[in-house]
């Protein structure tokens, strides 16, 4: 009898916690904002009307920049490293916009889908965010994007590399970053030509951006006349990928490309070394990671290949170096310059479209503001960034890096759309 | 020697099983050792096992740090293996002085809610120790702070080594190194592996059947009552049942570290469940089942890849369970009332 009124109230506080959590916040999500209301402000003749709405926040508020990545987990070195460009960028614009102090909100969306939307949804319903950087990774991006563009905020992601982050037409979505097709057709070059492979076993961690990019490097390297002696998935979170590394060693190939993020990257190629696998590993951005891929795997990542939308050489870039470095003590890891320019685009279009109407409040036309980041070309750290409608780099540019005595060193640079 | 490329594959996979079945086995033996004198599934165990992850790379990060790893790498191992088994076995023996003693006579499902509340306390905690700890360290007094600055930045970098929600690496000293045999390359880390969980599984083996406190764990795991009359301490028994199950964790944990690197708070969970589908394949509550259990599903799963596509291991892995609690519920070598032996 007892035991079962403890499963009744077990139940009942299980139904009620889940019952709670997601009304709460997947309301906003289908709904206007509650600060979307052009005609209250109305109050004030020199606020243009904006089509989606605006942006309003009160004298005495803090605007937000929010941050959707992986904060927690294994992919945290990556995120944590947006989070601290996006802080850097913050304090380099002077901590605030027409006097309204700017503030980071970093959420973890575990590099996941579910996560990110969940977080899309929290930074949508904030009145306070001014624009989201981030999400961290393709697979968030592409069922989060849907949330923000339909409740028109801006997004621009520094690292979300698929394809498909662009593909969904919406006027919101930005990336500083060059798509995968490209990454694939830079990493299939560099074998094939510089390294002269003919067979390849090909590893992804069923993400749609390691999946993504993996299809479309095997689709070219086999195009470029090579053989893919294997085409394996992994699951994300495991220790062990012995089993795959055997499977994948056994056509004897000269290569092994894994489409995928550091903390599989770092296991696969220790155990890729560990079981006498002596050819070419490379794989993607999502492994060019100082510390938690080349230092994590020590002396198995040495020789190591990857590719990632180059960084450096833009003016500039040394001062933030310098900035980064005495603020955070240490270097940026992969995407900390990008998330830095990011939030500048997004601050300093903010900064162009605010005004302040006749009750005191800072307002920012929603739709003025994406038009402004479309229409502003912005030179950075990470270089010349101005995007084209589909809120793609017009020009990118993508540097093949290799692990050099422990040091992830860059060998060569591909440009595309000069 | 030459081998036909299937046999060889064949090879490296099974050395690839070994190594993933002794992890299995050693946490395996953790929950079958539980089921045994208690007759409940600790479901905290995954989580104990993960505690001994991160006892052992704070060890091993201070012994880095202070140069002792390069100088001395055999005995540094050797420390951070017992730190990683003494906090585990600690975390085990209060885990169940808290969580479980006092549910004892409570019934199976108290039982059972309070391991997995155990579980997400257990996570959780080494979760938030940094952030705990600034918490603690951030106190003032005045305008002051409590402790001095000196004392409270190396205090937080010590806390920050210890848990925080990142993912956190051990240094890679196992390295790539090995031997060929049979045309199959054996890394020495898997030799370390296989090796060590095979001589600590013996000495467990010996402890049960041929020690005073053996004796005693089996009269338990039979009958507490009749054990207490016959003036067995039947508390210290448990506690020492767990300590002794903790501390395999504690190993395996360290392992999983040192020879795949990366660790995370919630790296207990899987092979938890593995485990535990283990022990039952084994037969929970019978040691050498829980040896025997781990293996066979290390080895299955890992052959599997073979012929199925790699992402559904974790298939194979849990169907086995499924299928063992349909038609042998009391798995391979258990009996017919599972607490008859130990």
């Amino acid at each position: 009898m007892k035991s079962r009124l403890i499963i009744t109230l077990f139940v009942a506080l299980t139904l009620l916690v889940s019952g709670c959590s997601p009304a709460a916040t997947a309301a906003p999500a289908t709904g206007a904002l509650p600060t979307d209301t052009p005609g209250s402000t109305s109050a004030s003749t020199s606020i243009p009307a904006d089509p989606w709405g605006n942006i309003v926040i009160p004298p005495g508020q803090s605007v937000k920049v929010g941050l959707s990545s992986a904060l927690a987990g294994g992919y945290a070195v990556y995120g944590t490293d947006m989070l601290n460009g996006v802080d850097l960028a913050i304090e380099k614009f002077g901590g605030s916009l027409h006097g309204w102090t700017l503030t980071s909100e970093g959420q973890d969306d575990g590099c996941e889908g579910a996560a990110g939307v969940t977080v899309a949804e929290q930074f949508s319903a904030d009145p306070n965010i001014l624009g989201v950087i981030g999400p961290m990774c393709s697979g968030s991006i592409v069922p989060a994007e849907d949330i923000y563009a339909a409740n028109h905020v801006v997004m621009i992601t520094p690292s979300g590399t698929a394809v498909a982050v662009t593909a969904q037409g919406y006027e919101t979505v930005f990336r500083t970053v060059p798509n995968d097709d490209l990454q694939a057709q830079v990493t299939v070059d560099y074998l094939t030509k510089e390294l002269g492979l003919t067979s390849i076993a090909i590893i992804d961690d069923q993400s749609i951006y390691g999946e993504g990019l993996a299809t479309a490097v095997k689709q070219k390297f086999e195009a470029a006349g090579g053989t893919v002696t294997s085409f394996e998935g992994i699951n994300r979170g495991e220790s062990d990928y012995s089993a795959v590394v055997s499977t994948s060693m056994t056509g004897s190939p000269q290569g092994v490309y894994f489409g995928g993020m550091d903390a599989e990257g770092m296991k696969l190629v220790v155990q890729f070394r560990a079981a006498n696998f002596s050819g070419v590993f490379f794989g993607p951005d999502g492994i060019k990671s100082q510390p938690s891929f080349a230092d994590a795997a020590g002396a198995a990542a040495e020789g190591a290949y990857m590719t990632f939308g180059a960084v450096g050489g833009a003016a500039g870039y040394d001062d933030f170096l310098a900035a980064f470095k005495a603020k955070f003590g240490g270097d940026p890891v992969a995407y900390g310059p990008g998330s830095y320019d990011a939030t500048l685009i997004l601050l300093q279009a903010a900064d162009r479209v605010a005004t302040v109407d006749a009750n005191g409040n800072l307002v920012i036309g929603r739709k003025a503001l994406a038009d402004s980041i479309r229409a502003t070309p912005f030179t950075g750290v990470t270089g010349h960034l101005e995007f084209d409608q589909s809120g793609d780099l017009k020009v990118v540019s993508i540097s093949v890096f290799q692990v050099k005595g422990g040091i992830i060193t860059p060998l060569k640079e591909y440009n595309f759309g000069q | 020697m030459t081998l036909s490329p299937g046999l060889h594959a064949f090879l490296g996979q099974l050395i690839n099983g070994l190594t993933v079945g002794s992890f299995y086995a050693l946490i395996a033996l953790g929950y079958t050792m539980v089921y045994g004198v208690l007759s409940m599934v600790n479901f905290a165990h995954g989580d104990i096992f993960m505690v001994g992850a991160y006892c052992g790379l704070f060890t091993i990060g201070r012994l880095q740090s202070i140069g002792y790893l390069e100088t001395n790498p055999v005995l540094a191992i050797v420390v951070t293996f017992m730190v990683g088994m003494l906090g585990a076995s600690l975390t085990g023996v209060l885990v169940e002085r808290l969580a479980y003693r006092p549910v004892r006579r409570a019934g199976r499902l108290a039982a059972l809610i309070s391991a997995i509340g155990a579980s997400i306390i257990l996570q959780e905690s080494v979760r938030l120790v940094p952030t705990i700890f600034k918490a603690i360290l951030d106190i003032k007094i005045g305008s002051h702070n409590l402790f001095p600055d000196a004392f409270i930045s190396g205090l937080l970098n010590l806390a920050k080594d210890f848990g925080g929600s990142a993912a956190k690496t051990y240094p890679a000293i196992l390295g790539t190194g090995g031997f060929t045999l049979a045309g199959v390359f054996i890394s020495y880390g898997r030799v370390l592996i296989v090796v060590l969980s095979l001589i600590i599984m013996l000495a467990l083996y010996l402890l049960v059947q041929y020690t005073r406190i053996g004796r005693a764990m089996r009269a338990v795991s039979e009958d507490k009552d009749t054990a207490s009359l016959m003036g067995v301490n039947v508390n210290r028994t448990i506690s020492t049942t767990f300590f002794i199950g903790s501390a395999l964790a504690g190993i395996a944990g360290v392992m999983v570290g040192l020879f795949y690197l990366q660790i995370r708070v919630d790296m207990g969970f899987v092979p938890g469940i593995k485990a535990f589908t283990s022990a039952v394949l084994g037969g929970i509550g019978n040691i050498p089942g829980a040896m025997l259990g781990g293996y066979i599903l290390g080895l299955v799963e890992v052959l599997s890849v073979q012929v199925l596509p790699a992402v559904y291991k974790d298939v194979v892995a849990f169907v086995i369970l499924i299928l063992t609690l349909i038609f042998m519920p009391n798995g391979l070598l258990g009996n017919r009332k599972f607490l008859k032996k130990l």
